[in-house]
């Protein structure tokens, strides 16, 4: 049959696939999934170029490990797991304008150095662990069933960033020095973690997000202050304002720095946007 | 960094086989470790790692080496059996002796049948 005969609707592409992204399910699934995204994303930087082979392949699956982690959030949005819905899922991580990511600030650091981005995964490993614990009681299935899932699976990045910590902590010749600039240096990034999403109220009172993030935030320094003070580095890394008012919109309102704008978003989207509709 | 082996099973079952070494500043790091340099594909479901300076070489290994024939030691005039059998079965035959039965193997059919005749 010539296409002149053939009745044909064209399929949708690009923009056309995504799904209503302001649903209360949608705002919930981008914080979480951008965030894996965007760290995965630079975590995967150190491939290749980690301090050692067998530290190269520790992170390199953490990074793997988190990018698979935003591809299953996004699944969340879409109908099913169908070959078609991969487009979807695809457009959903990589074709959207960089104001419709919300994650926060602190994911999309530039690695700096080794020790620097072992400081920030410790941050938000910490942070991801108190997330998912509160939504694997959420009230949606799916959320909660996934929550689940990817707890077992975050247990290694903690003990990986764990185990760092401490090492770092007992090296007083250099490893203790970098961390403690480190962590100070992003703390006070790390605190934008807890920016309360769009519409929070009503994603709290549905029970999609059982806890909110004022309430995330309160666990998590319980967690990290106790880490920092048994570590005897507390007061050198704690900001003074450990409770910032989050007036102005950043990350979680799709507001971002250059280190998005200009870095990660255009490199990580680019294969993408050159080439669209691919499948690999 | 220090060098560490590593040992790992496939199934629980299975007994602890070599695997490989790992590189790591201490015993938790290579445990760490490893699950990523030998273990990320399925390949077992235990580890463990010991510092390669426990292992104790054998410091002689010229202990090893023959200089005499020991091919008795070797079970190779075992095989191949099958056609040993079957020739032997033949001179049997030869000599009127073709009552021969053919013994059951244990575990291929037919086995377990012929032992419940018996």
């Amino acid at each position: 049959m010539s296409p002149e005969t053939t009745p044909r609707t064209a399929a949708p592409t690009g923009r056309d696939l995504l799904p209503d992204l302001t649903t209360p399910l949608a705002r919930l699934v981008l914080a979480v999934g951008d965030d894996e995204l965007v760290t995965g994303h630079r975590a995967s930087h150190w491939t290749g170029v980690a301090p050692s082979l067998e530290e190269d392949l520790a992170f390199a699956t953490i990074a793997q490990d988190e990018v698979n982690h935003a591809d299953t959030w996004y699944g969340l949005l879409v109908e099913d797991a169908a070959d078609a819905d991969r487009a979807v899922v695809d457009e959903i991580g990589l074709g959207r304008e960089p104001d419709e990511y919300r994650h926060a600030a602190l994911c999309a650091q530039p690695p700096v150095d080794f020790i620097h981005t072992i400081a920030r995964h410790w941050l938000y490993d910490h942070f991801d662990a108190v997330r998912l614990g509160a939504l694997a009681g959420s009230s949606h299935a799916d959320v909660a069933g996934l929550s689940q899932k990817l707890q077992r699976e975050e247990r290694y990045h903690l003990l990986h960033a764990d185990q760092w910590f401490d090492r770092l902590v007992g090296d007083a010749d250099r490893g203790r020095g970098e961390l403690v600039a480190a962590l100070h240096d992003q703390l006070p990034l790390a605190l934008w973690l807890f920016e309360p999403l769009e519409g929070e109220a009503e994603l709290v009172e549905l029970g999609l997000l059982p806890e909110s993030s004022e309430q995330l935030r309160e666990r998590w320094l319980e967690g990290i202050v106790a880490a920092l003070e048994a570590a005897g580095i507390a007061a050198d890394v704690l900001p003074d304002d450990l409770r910032p008012s989050y007036d102005e919109p950043a990350g979680r309102r799709g507001v971002h720095t250059d280190d998005f704008l200009v870095d990660v978003h255009p490199e990580m989207t680019h294969l993408h946007r050159t080439h669209p509709g691919a499948t690999w | 960094m220090a060098t560490f082996e590593v040992l790992g099973r496939r199934k629980h079952s299975d007994p602890l086989v070599h695997a490989g070494q790992v590189h790591a500043a201490d015993l938790d790091a290579a445990l760490m470790l490893v699950r990523e340099t030998h273990f990320r594909h399925e390949e077992g479901v235990e580890y463990a790692v010991v510092p390669s300076e426990h292992l104790h070489v054998l410091p002689d290994p010229s202990l090893l080496e023959h200089d005499v024939d020991m091919s008795y030691r070797q079970n190779h005039g075992f095989t191949p059996f099958g056609p040993k059998r079957e020739r032997a079965r033949a001179a049997a035959e030869a000599r009127g002796r073709g009552e021969l039965r053919r013994r059951p193997v244990p575990g291929r059919a037919g086995g377990a049948a012929e032992k419940d005749a018996r």
